[in-house]
């Protein structure tokens, strides 16, 4: 964003700034001899936004996510598909689907510092397709703490 | 320059592979130094002790640095054969001797050298640095089989934060994997048993040092640290030899823990240390640890999460010409310990299975306490005579003793009132800039009330330098074993003690040591 305020003075990464980015990819399956894979699509999404408040401190947004409908998940049943389709050892299954949320905070030693400092929380999501098993259901909340140093 | 060497050191404790250039050339502070540092070798280092890993240069830029440790000795003993048949000599050799020194053991002496290599990389400046730390316990050259467990790889990496310049105030932040030791019994090692007195950490997680000149020559160094592990056995895994025996408590594996039928769970450790120093001669400690786990996939209804807690005080003089006095206590207490993990270790016993196996006892539950004291007195002649005079460059006479015990209480009667202790002395005769004469005694006992158990060990020594201060040696050693009828050597995969075997008593070792 810095990049672009300042326009056309160039932004030398010294000073207040917020940093987005953001992905995608789409798919879907447009042809294929399996049944249950016929019309099966999704998305992953990723986005990273980082708010360099201080040379030493910035807040961070991150998200990322996975959708896929339909999934399969392979039995050893016999299953009808929507499509009428009967086979042994197939399963055509439901929404796979998981996002998660995580603010955090880094912390450096200046504003182009090699180094950094991240405590970071994340909360999950999942479908329940994906998270389907109550005995050992996946964990939701993750607190993170790390540092890195690249040279 | 040995204040310097002392001086320095304290600043280098709380700024491991940190140059400091500003606090180097300010008024030097008053702040002690709290444990090991976390990229110091375990090993005990060769005479004459000196800092490992001097602090590097300074340097605004960002640097690369680089120390680390060889020990690599060649170790066997000698026994006679009780009837030798043709073909058979009468004397025969084994490698590695058979003597009561496992590492978890509570009478391991450590006076048999053990391989060490330890490499450690630097990167940083004054304000942060990136460390890591690549250790082996085995060459793979000569090792005979091929242990993967002894060949950990990456054993430490970490970041650290140096903002002491920023703050006025000695402030190191330190994220990663590293290890804590508390308790070290040497001046500038882990002491003659290799072992930290207090309690040692080995987590992935967060340490913050904070140290303070608080006047009239007495400082204040205050440690917090809080980690985990990067993962756990899984649940069901089978203990086996590349998993290191991990006494994961798996229903698969032969006498599986009633206590942790799942193993070890997930495990938190909260330490906070407390260092007051005066001058740069006295140093008196607090310790906290607190190690749980409350993992719901190994302590299902019915089994308690688990904990072992440590409190533990120690004291260190250090009186130049009248030489180096450390003493410690710790008490510990285990509650349900069977499933907390090795992010503890108590006198190299990992976690609560090995508290289990090597003080507790089968039947304890995992329920008991331990309580451990030990002291070290190390002095040189020379420096005591001479005072600043000596310089380290002319002979000199080094003497030390040194003690470990442990008092234990638990739910299993057996080891309920258990009493184990290990004392020794040592004595360096340097003679010229390249030889000097060593002798060191031991005598430990796992149960001191009962004399069988115990044995003593008599080692004479030849050590070769390449100088007085070298960071070399060469050591040639012979270490006579005279152990009771009750001592049991451990042998087999895992190591399991064997009544059948009895102990060597002929040790030889030819060892080579650098350090830089």
């Amino acid at each position: 964003m810095a990049n672009v305020l300042w326009h056309p003075e160039p932004f030398d990464g010294r000073g207040p700034d917020v940093r987005v980015a953001l992905a995608g990819i789409y798919h879907q399956t447009v042809d294929t001899d399996q049944a249950t894979y016929r019309n099966a699509k999704g998305f992953q999404f990723g986005l990273d936004v980082e708010y360099r408040m201080l040379p030493w401190l910035s807040a961070t947004f991150r998200s990322f996510g996975t959708y896929r409908d339909p999934s399969y998940r392979p039995t050893n049943d016999a299953t009808t598909n929507p499509n009428g389709v009967q086979t042994i050892g197939d399963s055509f299954s439901g929404r796979y689907s998981t996002f998660n949320v995580t603010p955090g905070l880094v912390f450096r030693t200046d504003w182009q510092a090699p180094e950094r400092l991240e405590i970071a929380y994340s909360r999950f999501f999942y479908s329940d397709y994906l998270d389907s098993n109550p005995y050992l259901p996946f964990d939701r909340d993750v607190l993170t703490v790390g540092a890195t140093l690249s040279f | 320059m040995r204040r310097d060497f002392v001086k320095s050191l304290l600043l280098t404790s709380l700024a491991i592979a940190l140059p400091l250039p500003a606090l180097a050339q300010t008024a030097p502070l008053n702040v002690p130094r709290i444990g090991l540092d976390a990229g110091e070798p375990l090993t005990r280092s060769a005479p004459p002790a000196t800092p490992f890993g001097r602090a590097p240069a300074t340097s605004k830029d960002s640097v690369l640095d680089f120390h680390g440790f060889i020990l690599m000795p060649m170790n066997f003993a000698l026994l006679k054969r009780d009837a030798p048949t043709d073909g058979q000599s009468s004397t025969a050799l084994h490698t590695p001797p058979l003597i009561p020194e496992d590492e978890t053991r509570f009478d391991r002496t450590g006076v048999i050298p053990t391989p060490w290599v330890q490499l450690n990389f630097n990167y940083g400046n004054s304000v942060v640095a990136a460390t890591a730390v690549i250790v082996a316990k085995q060459a793979t050259d000569a090792a005979g089989i091929f242990d993967a467990t002894k060949q950990p790889g990456i054993a430490d990496a970490f970041v650290s934060l140096n903002l002491s310049e920023k703050l006025k105030t000695p402030f190191i932040i330190r994220v990663g994997a590293f290890t804590g030791r508390y308790g070290a019994m040497g001046e500038y090692d882990a002491g003659r048993y290799g072992t930290p007195l207090i309690a040692r950490t080995s987590t992935v997680g967060i340490t913050t040092s904070v140290g303070a000149d608080l006047g009239s020559g007495f400082g204040l160094a205050v440690e917090h640290g809080i980690g985990t592990s990067l993962a756990r056995p899984g649940v069901g895994i089978t203990s086996e030899g590349w998993n290191d025996f991990g006494w994961t408590g798996s229903q698969t594996t032969p006498g599986a823990d009633p206590d942790a039928p799942k193993g070890v769970g997930t495990t938190l450790v909260n330490h906070l240390h407390g260092v007051l120093g005066y001058k740069s001669l006295v140093q008196v400690g607090l310790h906290y640890l607190g190690a749980w786990t409350q993992d719901e996939q190994v302590t299902p209804p019915g089994i308690q999460d688990g904990k072992i807690t440590v409190l533990g005080a120690d004291a260190r003089l250090t009186l130049g010409p009248g030489g180096h006095l450390y003493a410690g206590v710790a008490s510990v207490s285990a509650s349900h310990a069977g499933t907390v993990s090795g992010v503890i270790s108590l006198l190299n016993a990992r976690g609560g299975p090995e508290l289990k196996s090597e003080y507790l006892g089968a039947k304890s539950g995992g329920n008991g306490g331990l309580t451990i004291y030990g002291a070290q007195y190390d002095l040189s002649l020379a420096r005591a005579l001479y005072g600043d005079y000596f310089r380290g460059k002319s002979p000199d006479v080094r003497l030390s003793v040194f003690g470990m015990g442990v008092k234990v209480t638990s739910d299993d009667p057996t080891q309920d009132g258990v009493s184990k202790l290990k004392i020794g002395a040592e004595a360096t005769y340097t003679l010229t800039s390249w030889f000097a004469l060593s002798g060191r005694f031991d005598h430990a006992a796992s149960d001191s009330s009962d004399p069988k158990k115990a044995f003593n060990v008599f080692s004479p020594r030849l050590l070769f330098h390449t100088d007085w201060m070298s960071r070399d040696q060469i050591a040639v050693q012979y270490s006579y074993y005279q152990s009771g009828d009750g001592v049991v050597v451990r042998t087999g995969f895992p190591p399991t003690p064997d009544p059948q075997v009895g102990p060597d008593k002929h040790v030889f070792s030819v060892s080579g040591t650098y350090w830089w």
